[in-house]
This record gives structure tokens, sequence and C-alpha cells, in this order.
């Protein structure tokens, strides 16, 4: 009745929500080439970082490689998808397929650690604090956040607090995938209209917008102050939780200035989404559709993803799946069920390849969006009936402003951390590392 | 005094008098054993007694857990049990294991009861002894309200109907609970929408003296039947659908039936019906739909002729004052004998079937106001608004008031002087004195002051590791645990008057504050997390294997399941009834479920139960719904859930690279989800914790995945066998049999809730040394058959309640 009900009228859409809201975000911008697509000087790289929980089946299964449903093959003109990656075909020449890749920091956590330590490549401490490290999306948030009205948008397709049931430390891993510091765990964003008022911020005028933005303004300003006055009383810890805050409220005020700051008259911003969707396919694809209209109007540059909740117990039923993701995911080598895997993994990699297909078609400066992007999409748990981390499924998307060269399938001779891919990715970023979490390098050839 | 992982203990003794005390320790010891008691200051074993849990723990642990195998790290070889103080983490934990019968694990040699009772007795006598040397308490960092304090709080202040979920962010949890202190972060987004959210509510709050027209559409129900009445919707009528509007100001709002069920074909409109819509129970639009007349406009006028029949019900205008009301929206409900008219589900073909009334399709639509004239007087405004003139004293005077109750505290005239100039800012905007009032309490609301707890009001003594609570921080830990918000005013006196550092006065203010509605929080944020129970909607039953699941019957069990937890909890009824009550909450279609017959329509009421299948949380479709899966039960679930929420033993997780195989070779009949579970137990790898596991879940086989009854596996054909044998291999069949086997003539369960209980009240996870305390509440609230009432006063007065130690 709140935040979803009024706020926003201009942008309200009156039909109701899960029944027949399509919104085709990006047929409904700007024709192609804009101001805004043009003027861009340099182009800008855009990252994402797509995660599925409950692995692939690639060759992990006791059926070994003739299951491999996942394992691209050949390179250049010859790179062969396999089953589960076929829908990038059209965009093949921007993917990169990887094999032998682990991720010893996820092991011993069953599904409680998986999701937090896929771009952190390393084990969080125990206790009863979060104490993770900043996670590779966020190294690179820092690195080409700061001119885009948010650094970073963290969104998840369900509520991620669910199934993976966690007591202790062990909560704070199974939600997200981001860490911004040690300590500090992004929430993600389910609630598509929160997400749009994140982007667009309220107001239907631009008089509108001066008022809210001078307001907020103000009451940054009495946060600060307010907080720093308690501050002096109290001891130590505390004043830690409370530096935290004062961090956060210096990000916001960045963030006010960059929103004041930026033009949008060249995006038609379209009808905001009135909350989160009942039909389940319709809010993944909602979600893709939000992070790439921030690409597209250069409000963000890094994205996370949880297409699918760990641990979840979604039925895929829309694409003849009546199982629950997460016990189906233990498979037991049964074929029915390594069958339905296969087929709920396909769909998640059509919604992915539907987005790339998108950004494809949208001009940027000298290229496509799609050549501006690097994109991670992948599992941090290989064979889900056993919650091991080696194979992980991982593929490399996108031209990375022409740092990337895909078609090919890259198989190091040995077990190799899942981090030195990080490196290589913070690398292609503009942000290279001397070491990114249990990394012993970066990958050759990508 | 010492100080050992966190945990402060203050103890009487000095360091010379425990010197004197070990040297004298055989004497001591001694001498309780000649008297048959245990000296509560006393490091030594009383005798016999040691001797005898030594050999319990030599018997039946030491084989794994010794100093060369270290089971789960732990040397039990190596640990005496006559310095029970020195770790009573291992020794709280084996008693818990114990208790539980999760150890020694099945397969392994089991103790008899007899004897595991007389350890677990001697065992927590020594560590009570031990605690019982010093007030415990742990330390809780300032602590930032949750999204749902957050909200409640807002609502009670400026008298609104926020939800907490559109406001701000989702909070982690902690075994279920969001309001774990050090859980408690702030991040961008949290910010960002927090700032927001202080500026709406603000809005909201005032009204809109210069509003914006602005439109809101509600969805009705999925599943719903329009053909039948509502619930909640007036005697006499079907269909339609109710809810809540915030209307923001006096003026003309419009509103918009956009889909009635008519369409192409003149089935809909062919008899004639009335559409009605009340605003708070006040009739304010009637307008008949069908008949001849537009039977005719239909069939010949087309699209064009539809649209006409609908623009009667489109931006129809109605004149409303501001603030929230109920709006009801139903058809007329006729006699299907007052002519010989069909009315109702035509079966037949494509043609002709269907529905032969209107019915709400889609929604409605409010949008508005039009030519608006200025806010009267809100709930809200008369919350706010303690004066009206447009000076300083007045402003001074709202300030005051707002801060002082958001704020839980009495407030300075530099705070009240430090919220003018937001007024003043507002003050020059269009909307002059009102939104000055409005920037003013989005300032109130952003105020760290508010936000956070136990921030500022401290007034902290150096030097001792543990403190008092002063009687305003214990005000507002009070009022947060029992209502998820800050202190009223008669909270607020007693704690200025330093009434609450009196533990018989803080009981008083407990039991007064259980009594008021606003305990209702404690259901909702407490016990439905605590029983996992509140997050109904991501079970998703297959529609092909269980077609009568509807959307609505997992809102009747979401209902059954709220209303059970409430009258036990807040009728102070004994909590271990959670598990046995023979009466629930049902309306037609959820007994129906059941197959309980004597239930008539959608409203929900207490029934006795004949039968003992739905006694207690065992027999609650939610929690049944809640540990199936999506074409099935899980026994696995059940069985975690069972010990994980009613035993405090909660199971841990599997190891990595476990193997689950579960297949069945090729060209075998199907087996039973038990027998496949069986084969799996057989495994050493996996019986160690599904021996324990499983039983308890193949128990309830009796309940399908949706909570029906069943005798029958329609999957494998076989009839349905629910005996098993618990770990300690005693035989259990069905239900009832398992909820005595467990629970019966023991307060395993009313342990593990005070435990979580006092978890949700200190906004922390416990430590070993809360668990004195713990079983101390336990024993206190005995004599008053365990009610909350009981066990609340037992929490608010202990030393972890009160007292807090440095960090």
């Amino acid at each position: 009745m709140f935040l979803t009900k009024r706020h926003l009228s201009r942008r309200t859409v009156l039909k109701g929500a899960g029944v027949t809201l399509a919104l085709p975000f990006l047929d409904a911008m700007v024709p192609a080439a804009t101001a805004l697509a043009q003027t861009a000087a340099k182009a800008k790289l855009r990252t994402g970082f797509f995660y599925i929980p409950h692995g692939a089946i690639l060759g992990n299964t006791s059926f070994g490689p003739e299951m491999d449903k996942w394992t691209p093959s050949g390179s250049g003109a010859s790179f062969k998808l396999s089953p589960i990656l076929k829908s990038l075909e059209k965009q093949k020449q921007y993917v990169t397929s990887f094999g032998n890749l682990q991720n010893a920091a996820m092991i011993g956590g069953v599904h409680s650690l998986a999701p937090a330590t896929w771009l952190s490549g390393m084990k969080p401490e125990r206790g009863s604090k979060a104490s993770m490290s900043t996670t590779l999306d966020q190294v690179i948030a820092q690195h080409l956040g700061q001119d885009t009205t948010l650094p970073s948008l963290e969104v998840a397709s369900e509520t991620t607090q669910q199934a993976a049931a966690c007591s202790s430390s062990a909560c704070y891993y199974n939600t997200t995938l981001s860490f911004r510091d040690a300590h500090s765990p992004l929430p993600v964003e389910y609630n598509p209209r929160k997400i749009f008022a994140a982007l667009f911020g309220e107001g239907d005028t631009p008089e509108e917008r001066a008022a809210i933005t001078n307001q907020t303004r103000s009451l940054l300003d009495r946060i600060s102050s307010r907080t720093r006055a308690l501050q002096r009383d109290l001891g130590a810890s505390d004043r830690v939780v409370f530096d935290n805050y004062l961090e956060t409220v210096r990000e916001i005020e960045r963030r006010v200035q960059m929103a004041s700051a930026r033009d949008l008259s060249a995006i038609e911003v379209p009808e905001a989404p009135i909350g989160e969707l009942d039909a389940f396919e319709k809010q993944v694809d909602l979600l893709f559709d939000l992070i790439a209209l921030a690409y597209r109007a250069d409000l963000t540059r890094v994205a996370t993803y949880i297409m699918v909740a760990e641990g979840t117990n979604r039925t895929y039923n829309h694409i003849g799946v009546s199982d629950s993701f997460h016990p189906v995911s233990h498979h037991a080598n049964d074929m029915s069920r390594l069958e339905k895997l296969v087929k709920i993994q396909t769909w998640h990699v059509e919604r992915f390849a539907s987005f790339v297909g998108k950004l494809a078609a949208v001009p940027d400066g000298d290229g496509t969006l799609l050549d501006h992007s690097l994109f991670l999409y992948g599992s941090n748990m290989s064979n889900s009936d056993k919650h091991n981390g080696h194979p992980l499924p991982t593929i490399l998307v996108g031209g990375g402003n022409g740092t990337h060269k895909g078609s090919q399938h890259i198989e190091p001779s040995s077990p190799t951390p899942l981090a030195n891919l990080h490196m290589t990715i913070l690398e292609k970023a503009g942000a290279p590392q001397k070491t990114f979490g249990d990394s012993t390098g970066t990958i050759a050839g990508v | 005094m010492t100080r050992s992982g966190g945990r402060v203990i203050i103890s009487p003794l000095t360091r010379a008098l425990k010197q004197a005390l070990s040297i004298g320790v055989a004497v001591a010891a001694l001498t309780a054993a000649v008297l048959g008691q245990v000296r509560p200051d006393s490091p030594a074993p009383a005798g016999r007694a040691a001797e005898q849990a030594r050999k319990t723990i030599d018997t039946y642990c030491v084989g794994c857990h010794n100093t060369r195998a270290k089971a789960g790290g732990l040397a039990l070889d190596a640990t005496p049990v006559d310095a029970v103080s020195e770790h009573p983490d291992v020794w709280e934990a084996a008693v818990r294991k114990l208790r539980g019968r999760l150890m020694p694990p099945p397969g392994n040699k089991q103790p008899e009861q007899r004897e595991i009772d007389t350890f677990v007795t001697w065992m927590e006598a020594q560590l009570d002894a031990a605690a019982a040397r010093g007030p415990a308490a742990g330390h809780v960092p300032v602590q930032r309200m949750t999204r749902t304090e957050y909200a409640t709080a807002v609502n009670d202040l400026l008298g609104l109907e926020l939800n907490a979920k559109d406001v701000l962010p989702a909070e982690i949890e902690v075994n279920g609970f969001e309001n774990v202190a050090t859980a408690l972060s702030t991040s961008p987004a949290f910010l960002d929408q927090y700032v927001g959210a202080a500026r709406r509510a603000a809005k909201l709050a005032v009204g809109e003296p210069v509003p914006k027209v602005g439109s809101a559409h509600y969805v009705k129900a999925k599943g719903d039947d329009q053909a039948a009445h509502i619930d909640g919707l007036p005697l006499g009528t079907r269909g339609g659908m109710k809810f809540r509007h915030t209307f923001p100001a006096d003026g003309e709002y419009r509103f918009t039936f956009p889909d009635l069920g008519v369409d192409l074909y003149t089935r809909v409109v062919e008899t004639k019906h009335t559409l009605v819509l009340l605003i708070d129970g006040r009739e304010v639009f009637r307008e008949s739909l069908g008949g001849p007349a537009d039977m005719k406009t239909v069939d010949r006028g087309g699209a064009p002729g539809r649209a006409k029949v609908m623009e009667r019900f489109t931006n129809v205008p109605v004149q409303v004052k501001a603030g929230t009301y109920d709006i009801a929206v139903a058809f007329i409900e006729r006699a299907r004998i007052e002519s010989d008219e069909f009315v109702g589900f035509l079966p037949g073909d494509e043609f002709s079937r269907g529905d032969r009334f209107p019915r709400l399709v889609d929604g409605v639509t409010v949008r508005g106001p039009f030519n608006a004239t200025g806010v009267s007087e809100t709930a809200s405004r008369q919350k706010v608004f303690v004066c009206h003139t447009d000076d300083r004293a007045c402003v001074r005077r709202i300030a005051g008031n707002l801060a002082r109750r958001a704020f839980r505290r009495p407030v300075t005239a530099e705070e009240v002087e430090s919220l003018l100039p937001y007024f003043n800012e507002g003050r020059t905007l269009p909307g002059g004195f009102d939104t000055g009032v409005e920037h003013l309490i989005a300032a109130v609301l952003v105020s760290p002051e508010f936000l956070y707890r136990g921030a500022g009001d401290a007034g902290e003594p150096k030097g001792s590791p543990l403190r008092r609570l002063t009687d305003l921080e214990l005000a507002s830990r009070l009022s947060f645990f029992l209502w998820s918000q800050g202190p009223d005013d008669a909270l607020l006196k007693a704690a200025a008057a330093k009434r609450l550092s009196d533990p018989a006065l803080l009981r008083a203010q407990a039991l007064r504050m259980l009594k008021d509605p606003r305990a209702a929080s404690l259901v909702r944020n407490f016990a439905l997390k605590s029983f996992d129970l509140d997050t109904l909607s991501e079970s998703q039953p297959d529609p092909n294997l269980f077609p009568t699941f509807t959307d609505l019957l997992r809102q009747d069990m979401a209902t059954e399941a709220e209303s059970f937890l409430s009258s036990v909890l807040l009728e102070d009824r004994n909590v271990g009834d959670l598990l046995t009550a023979n009466y629930t909450f049902l309306n037609e279609r959820l007994a129906r479920h059941y197959g309980i017959k004597s239930v008539f329509g959608p409203q929900f009421r207490r029934v006795t139960l004949d039968e003992p299948q739905r006694f207690g949380l065992l027999g609650k479709g939610a929690m049944l719904l809640h540990t199936s899966y999506g074409n099935r039960t899980s026994p696995v679930l059940r069985g975690a859930w069972v010990m994980g929420k009613l035993m405090g033993t909660p199971p841990t997780p599997p190891p990595p690279d476990v193997d689950t195989d579960l297949s069945q070779p090729k060209g075998e009949p199907p087996k039973t989800l038990r027998a496949r579970l069986e084969s799996h137990r057989s495994k050493p790898g996996c019986r160690q914790c599904h021996g324990v596991i499983d039983p308890i879940g193949l128990a309830l086989e009796n309940y399908d995945a949706i909570g029906r009854w069943r005798t029958i596996d329609s999957e494998a054909n076989a009839p349905i066998d629910a005996s098993t044998v618990l770990p300690d291999g005693r035989p259990v069949n069905g239900p009832a049999q398992l909820q005595q086997a467990l629970f019966g003539g023991q307060d395993l369960f009313v342990r593990a809730f005070t435990e979580k209980l006092t978890m949700y009240a200190l906004g922390r996870e416990l430590k070993a040394y809360d668990m004195p305390q713990i079983r101390a509440v336990v024993r206190g609230a005995a004599a008053q058959d365990y009610r909350l009432s009981a066990l609340v006063s037992g929490i608010v007065t202990s030393d972890a309640f009160r007292m807090q130690a440095r960090d």
C-alpha cells in the first residue's frame, strides 16, 4: 500500500501484477541511435555476475562425459555449444567456457557458503559476525562504479532467505553474492518496483525531483551530524557500527549528487513495475530487463543477479518440471532427474541468452552494449548431489571492450582455482590485483 | 572475576578464597556426599555421582570422542567431569545431544533412558552450580531496528499502515529471526530506501494539502470463488473483494472495475446482477449489470457495445475524506429461485459453457483526488498535530511529542531545537505549515536515536565488565521484545521514575504488556518465525498431482497456524499445548481439506477436534505443507523440522561429497519413499544422522504433501506405514505416539521454546553461559503450567536480560 501503490503516479501500471504485466522495457525505450548512445566518448565496460544454484550436469555424474550436457567443444569456427548452452548460439563469438575450475571456499558449507564464496574465492571466518572479503563485483564497482548513480546493483528473482537453513554466521553467506567489505554483506532486492525506484528515483517533474533531492540532502545531513554526536559516548565496537553507517551515508550523498546531475532526457523511462510478479518466468525476465535498462542508461556498470535462490524449492511447471529444484538436484544419478535438471539449467541459460541478445541489439558508442560487456555466468557447485566444488560450470560472455575473445572452451590441465578467472576478469576490467581469494595466477588465452 | 570467550563472570570469590577452597576440596566433596547435596560454589564433584557420570561418558562417548580420534573435535577422555566450569560449552553441548538422543549415534550401543536422565540431571546441576557463582550476560551491540520493527514503530507513531516489506530491504535472518543485532548491518540500499521511506511516511501522515492525482490498482485473490460469499464482505453478497486504501486528501476519487467478465458471449449478462461499493461499511455506489437491455447491447453492439456497458463501471466518482478505509466491492446475492433464470456455471461446449453471471475478474482501480478541498482530520493527523497554530510554540510541541515517542525517552530542548530547521525548510513550500510539519516528521524518522536502540542513553560507568541496563534501556528491550516497537507512555513513565530496575515492577510491566493487543507481534515476529511457518508461499505443490490445492487453501493454512499460535500464547495457556491442544481454527474449505465435515461457511472459528490427527502443531497443514516438496512428502525435512523447531536439537548438515545415491536398480517396481530411505539408512555414513531424523519424519507419513490424511501411498500404491523405531529403540506408530514419545512427560519442548524466546528477547545468539539461566526460567515456570506469562517473567528478570557485558 505504500511504496508499491501511488507514489510514482505517472508511471503506474494499471494492470494486475503477474497477470498481464508484460514489460518490453528495451523496446519501450528510445530507438537505437540516441544522443546518449553516441555521446559516450569512450565505451564504458559493463560487468555482470549471473548466478544459478545447484551446479550443472557436466561430466560429473556417474555417467561421465557421455551425460555432459554443459561443456562445449572445439574453438573458433568449429566451436560447438552444448545442449544447455545452445541458446547462446547467435552470440557464441562472445562466449568462452571453462573446464577444470574449482572453488575450495564453498566446500564444507553444503549450500550455505555457495552464493557468497562464488565471487570471493575465500572461506569466511567463523564467528558471530559476517567475515568474508570484498567480492569480485565490489572490487570492480570500486573501480568502475564511481561515475554512475549506483556503483552496483544486487538483485534476485525471489527472496533468498529460504530453504538452505542456516544458523549463526552461515546466515550471512547464503543470501547474497556481494560483500562490500569483510563485514558488509549487501542485501539483494527482489521487488522490481524498488529496483526501479533505486534506478530512477521519484518525482514526475523536474521541480518535484529537485524538491525531493533537496529534502534528501538535508535529511542525510541530519543523519551524519546526529550519528557523530551519538558516537562520542559509545564503546569501541559500537563506534565501528556507526562508522560503517556514516560511510553508507557518504555513499548515498554521492549517489544523490550523481542522480541530480544525470540527464535521462534521452531515455524514455518506462512505466514502473507494480511489484514482484507471481509468474516466476516473467519475474526472471523482468529483472534481466531492469539490469539491461540500468546498463543502457548507464546508471550502473556492475550487477549481480541470483536467478533463483540457493536451496530453492521452486517448481518449473512452465517447462514441464513439477519437481522442486532443490530436491530434484539431489539426482542420485537417476536419468529422469538428470533430464529434469538439464531442462531447468537450459531454461535459465535461455533467459540469460535472451538478455544477451537484447544487449547485442543496443548500439553503444562504436559497437553494441554486448561489445562493451563482460558477464560471468555459472554456479558455485558442480554436482548438486554431492555439494562439491569441482569442476564448476562457468562461462564468460561479452566483448569486454575488445579484451575478450570468445568461441572457445578453455580447459586447464589441472584443477585451477575459480579465483584465477576472477583475476583474469579484474585485469580485463582494468582493476588488476596481485592476488584474489585463493588465486594462483590468471588464466591465459581468454 | 574471570573472562572466557567473551563471557564475563563476576565472582564474589576472590582468587585467594578460591585457592583456599580447592585445598579444601576433598573435605567439601566428602561433606557434600554425606549430605547428599552439591555445594553450589564447590568445584569438586559429589563423589559417586561424578564417578557414575565419568563411567557413562567412558562407556558411551569416549569410543569416538577421544584424544586420538577426536570425533567432532572433542576429546572427552581428556575433559574432566569435575571441572565443568572450565568447559561449559562442551558439557552444555553434551547434555543437549543426550537429551535429544542424538548421541550416541543410532546403531551404537545405547544407554538406558534412566542412565541418561541421571547423567543429564547431575551434569546440569553441576553447570547450574558453577553458574550460580555470579551473574553472566553477553554483549549486545548497538542495535538497529529491523524493518519489521521500523514499520511497526512508524505505524504506531503516525497511525499508518506501512508494510515492512515494501519499505526496507530484507534482513539477514539468524535462526529465523530478523532481530539479531550482529546481523543488522546497513548498506547503501538500506539507507537509500530508509530515507525515502521517511519522506513518504511523513507525507502519508500529514496528508497532501496540495495533492497530485495518483492511481492504485488492487488485484483480487487468485483462485477465489466469485459465485460464493467471500469472508469479510457483507453477508448477502457474493464475489467481489476487499482492501484498504489511503486517501491523501478530501476530494473526489474515481473507482474503476476494469473487468467484470463481460465478453464476446452474452452468458454473463443474461440475468440481472447488482454491484455495490462500500467504504468503511457505507454504501457509496450501486449499479446493475445484465438483464435484457444489457444483453441486447452486448449481443448486437460488439466491442463498442461491451465498452458502453462497462462505462457504467468506469471512473465511478465518489466523494471521500482523507484517511485510510476498508473498501469492499461485491455483488448482491440474488435468490436462485425467484425466476427460472439460470444463474451459475454451465458445463457444455466451448461456446456455451462458463459462468453465467458477472464477476470481478481482475481487481479495482482507484484514482484521485480530483478537486481536492484540503485534508480533514485523519487518525494520523490527530496523532501528529497536538496543536494547530502556526507558531514556534506549537511547532516545538509537535516536535517534542514526536521525538519523545520516537526516541523512546525524554528529549532535551536542544534535540527539539535541532528539528526546527526542517520545519522551516518545509514551511516555505506551497503546503505551508503542513509541509513544514511533514519535513519535521521526516527528520524525526531519519534520526539515529530512532533507528538505533541502546545508543546515547547508556551513561556508561567505566571499569566494570558487566553493567546493569539503565531503566530506559530496559524499557526499550522489554517493549521491542513484547511489542516489536518502542515503549508506550506508561512504560516510559515507569522508566523515568527508575522503577524498572526493580525486578518485581519490571515483571509487572511485562505482564501488563502481554495483555495488550500489541503483544500480537510475538505471534507474527517470534512464533511464526520460530516455527518457520511464515513462508508458506514458497511451497508450490504440483498442480497435476494436487489439483485441489489453491492459494486460498494456502492462505487458510497460514490463518490456522497464526490463530492457533495466538490462542495458546496470547490466551496464556501452557506452551506445551502447542503440541497437544485438541482444538484448532478452521473454515469450511480447510475443514474439508482435513476431512472434517461439520464446518460450514468461509469464516474461521475455533473447532474442538474429535480425532488426534490434527492435534497440536504436528497436525497443522502449514507445517506439513512447509516440510514437503512440490511433488511428495519429505520425512527428512519433517524430521529435521521437529528436531530443530520443537526439540531444540537441529541436525547438522550433511558433509560435502556425501554419497546420496538413493536410486534403485533399473527394472524394479517403484518402492515407497520409506523403502528408499531405509536402504539409505543402512549405510553407516548416513545412518548417524538420518537414523535420528528419518524415523521422526516417517511417523508423519500419514500426512501427504499438502497435509491431507492418507492411508495409501498413491505413487507406490502401497499402504502407508507410519510405524518406526526411534534411535533409543522405542517403537512409535503415527503422529500421536510420536508426540508422546518425544515430548511426553518431559520439558524438552518447553526448553527449546524458552531458548528461542530468550534469543529473540535479547537479540543475540545464546552461549553456553546462558543455559543455566534458561533452565532456571523453565524451572520457575513449571509451577505456573509453563504459561507464556511465566516464561516471559523469568526471561525479563534474568541477568541475561537485565545486564550487558562490555565488548
